[in-house]
């Protein structure tokens, strides 16, 4: 009985110990020949291997999906994400993004999908799809530096018109820049407004907002603004300050970020503590544009932002006409012709069709 | 001895069950095949990725589920032995607590995978320790006053826990300890299984190896010390093994629900209290159960299911089974 026992036991182990062994034996299978591949340098810092044409692309990342579809290269798309195709102005600029599949990270299911490409926003997934053989790299940014390298980078695995594309924007990027520090150069510090950002992904109250070092310090600035908030934390992980805080810096301007925003629009007037702050009382608060993407947040359109910011903070110093501003950049970036009455709604925040 | 080979059989029925199905669709007579190709010499009649699919996702992750739910369930049947309290889990005396702190702690200071892993085993460790020092300091070795010490850490790190997830940045952290604390095996490696490996498999036989002595501690402790044993030493021993039991598995897969809690019941339904029959079929037992459960939450969706659910969804009728059961057999 014992002895059995005992036998079982060492049995178990064994099968035990294969299992392990086996697994590491797959380790050194080589994988298959490419005819051409590249390396690239991830938003990671990681050096991945992408084929030299990338043809189909998995991509789980909102901003990276955006900034896909500001290169012109929508239809590479094989696998979105749900938030992607439920958003209005993607449906509207790109309408076969109703036909690509919503993904996750699962990697059996990107296997049997196998893209050439996946994209995400965290390392840690890359590296574990890479792990099971897929091509997966990190394009993760979230100020208009790491945006441009991260444009860069795409631009570099799509290649031919895309990577055109790819310089283009980056030169638009520094060049909206220039062009409202040129207007704003001679603009003395005590005239810069002060200017409160409400966040508004989802509706959090009139006091959810971000820190500084973001790209919305990054805008504001820019535009000619100082950023309410900057001093009282840093990065998007801002806590809800109290209102007291912010009713303290009485700022004079207020933007408001986000699908949310109207709610929160609406909310800020009705709000009696806001009554008598000046941006109130002036009737300056107002609604940050939204396309395929909040143009307040780390996308494509972003570049735009810079414009926008200057042009509300100071309309007599700048002088753009953001309407033929946002024809101009769907057209020559996503390839879609807007209307002047559809780039008013997304200036004014608002669905295609105005809703 | 019969009961034992068949749970062998379910166990190893369970595993090629699970290795053969998933997202990735492929036919059972490949999965043998690549399989089989480890031992024998095949010719390759299937392309490498099937292979990666067979051997870097779910035969890693496999293993993981049966180590970690073995883990779980023969910690939570000594523990249950040892307080002789049904309703006893791994985590009495703060283990997952802790961890889940530990964990939480890591994913704020962005320290990566690995980072959370060690978070979570000193964190599991770490309010174990607390937990037996209050005793200590009391000067009473009673185990009701372990509990109760367990009870407090378990309070305190909960605390501790709901102001980590406060500051946190509930777009990014605030989801990520959240799904920690739901459990996975989605992200598990081979690295880090092979590090949590001879930690599990020590303890473990460390706990079946005395398992006899663990009859003797569910006696009471006056009847164990007139028999002769050393009764804090015993249970200092079995408390150490099963907090690194549990700890080490938190720290692969994030807290697991009700598997300690449930699975020893059904080992004891099948064999009896007896511990020394009772730890190894809880193991194999425990094991199966977490490979099914795997099994289920990496193909029922696209997304991954997290594991607490299931196994709460799963767990908690069966409880109430056992007891209607349990009840019945009394009268």
């Amino acid at each position: 009985m014992r002895r059995t026992r005992k036998l079982l036991a060492i049995i178990l182990c064994a099968v035990f110990l294969l299992g392990v062994l086996s697994g590491c034996g797959s380790q050194q299978q080589s994988s298959e020949p490419t005819v051409t591949e590249k390396t690239i340098v991830d938003m990671a810092g990681v050096e991945v291997k992408v084929p030299g044409e990338v043809k189909t692309v998995v991509n789980l990342w909102p901003s990276s999906n955006e900034l896909m579809l500001c290169l012109g290269a929508g239809d590479y798309l094989v696998g979105t994400m749900d938030f992607v195709k439920q958003l209005p102005w993607v449906n509207a600029v790109y309408p076969k993004i109703k036909d690509v599949p919503a993904m996750e990270v699962n990697a059996e299911e990107l296997l049997e999908v196998d893209p050439d490409l996946i994209i995400t926003a965290n390392a840690d997934d890359a590296a574990m799809l890479r792990e099971a053989g897929l091509c997966a790299v990190t394009l993760m940014f979230n100020d208009y530096d790491s945006m441009k390298k991260a444009t860069h980078i795409l631009g570099d695995i799509l290649g031919g018109e895309h990577k055109e594309k790819s310089n283009d924007l980056v030169d638009y990027i520094d060049s909206n820049i220039a062009k409202v520090e040129n207007a704003l150069k001679d603009l003395k510090d005590e005239d810069k407004p002060m200017v409160y950002y409400i966040q508004g992904q989802r509706n959090q109250g009139l006091y959810s907002t971000t820190g500084g070092g973001t790209i919305m310090e990054q805008w504001v600035t820019y535009g000619g603004g100082k950023f309410a908030t900057a001093d009282i934390g840093k990065g998007m992980q801002l806590k809800d300050v109290t209102p007291e805080q912010i009713l303290t810096i009485d700022p004079d301007i207020v933007v408001i970020g986000g699908p949310a925003q109207h709610e929160l629009y609406e909310e800020i007037y009705a709000a009696s503590e806001w009554k008598d702050i000046k941006a109130v009382k002036n009737e300056k608060v107002y609604i940050i544009p939204n396309g395929c993407f909040p143009w307040d947040r780390f996308g494509g359109e972003s570049a735009m932002q810079v414009l926008w910011a200057a042009k509300t903070f100071h309309p007599d110093l700048v002088d753009v006409d953001m309407v033929t501003e946002v024809k101009d950049f769907y057209k020559k970036f996503v390839g879609y012709d807007m209307t002047d009455e559809e780039a008013t709604n997304m200036l004014n925040g608002k669905g295609p069709k105005g809703e | 001895m019969l009961t034992f080979l068949i749970l062998i059989l379910v166990a190893v029925v369970v595993s090629l069950v699970s290795i053969c199905v998933g997202r990735y669709d492929m036919s059972i007579g490949d999965v043998v095949r690549i399989l089989l190709s480890k031992v024998l010499p095949l010719e390759k009649t299937w392309d490498s990725t099937m292979e990666n699919v067979v051997f870097k996702l779910r035969l890693p992750r496999i293993i993981a589920a049966f180590m970690v739910g073995s883990a779980l369930s023969i910690s939570g049947a000594t523990y249950q032995g040892m307080f002789k309290n049904p309703l006893v889990s791994p985590d009495l005396l703060g283990v997952s607590s802790g961890a889940c702190v530990g964990a939480a702690l890591a994913i704020l200071a962005h320290l990566g995978t690995i980072g959370i892993q060690i978070g979570a085993f000193l964190g599991g460790v770490l309010a174990v320790s607390i937990t037996i020092t209050i005793p200590k300091l009391m000067k009473n070795k009673s185990s009701i006053m372990l509990v109760l010490a367990g009870v407090i850490v378990g309070g305190f790190m909960s605390s501790i826990m709901g102001l980590l997830k406060y500051v946190a940045d509930p777009e990014t952290e605030l989801a990520e300890i959240t799904y920690w604390q739901l459990g996975s095996l989605a992200k598990v490696a081979k690295g880090s299984i092979i590090s949590v490996a001879p930690a599990i498999i020590i303890a473990g036989a460390i706990l079946i190896a005395m398992r006899w002595r663990l009859n003797i501690l569910s006696l009471g402790e006056n009847e164990a010390r007139s028999l002769g044993t050393n009764v804090s030493l015993t249970r200092g021993i079995a408390i150490v093994c099963s907090t690194i039991l549990t700890a080490c598995s938190v720290c692969i897969s994030g807290t697991i629900g009700w598997v300690g809690l449930v699975v020893p019941h059904l080992g004891r339904m099948l064999v009896g209290p007896d511990n020394t029959k009772m730890l190894p079929v809880t193991l194999l037992l425990g094991g199966a159960f977490l490979v099914l459960v795997d099994t289920l939450a990496r193909t029922l969706t696209g997304a991954e299911l997290p594991l607490s659910i299931l196994t709460g969804l799963i767990g908690a009728p069966f409880y109430f089974w056992l007891l209607v059961k349990q009840r019945v057999n009394i009268q």
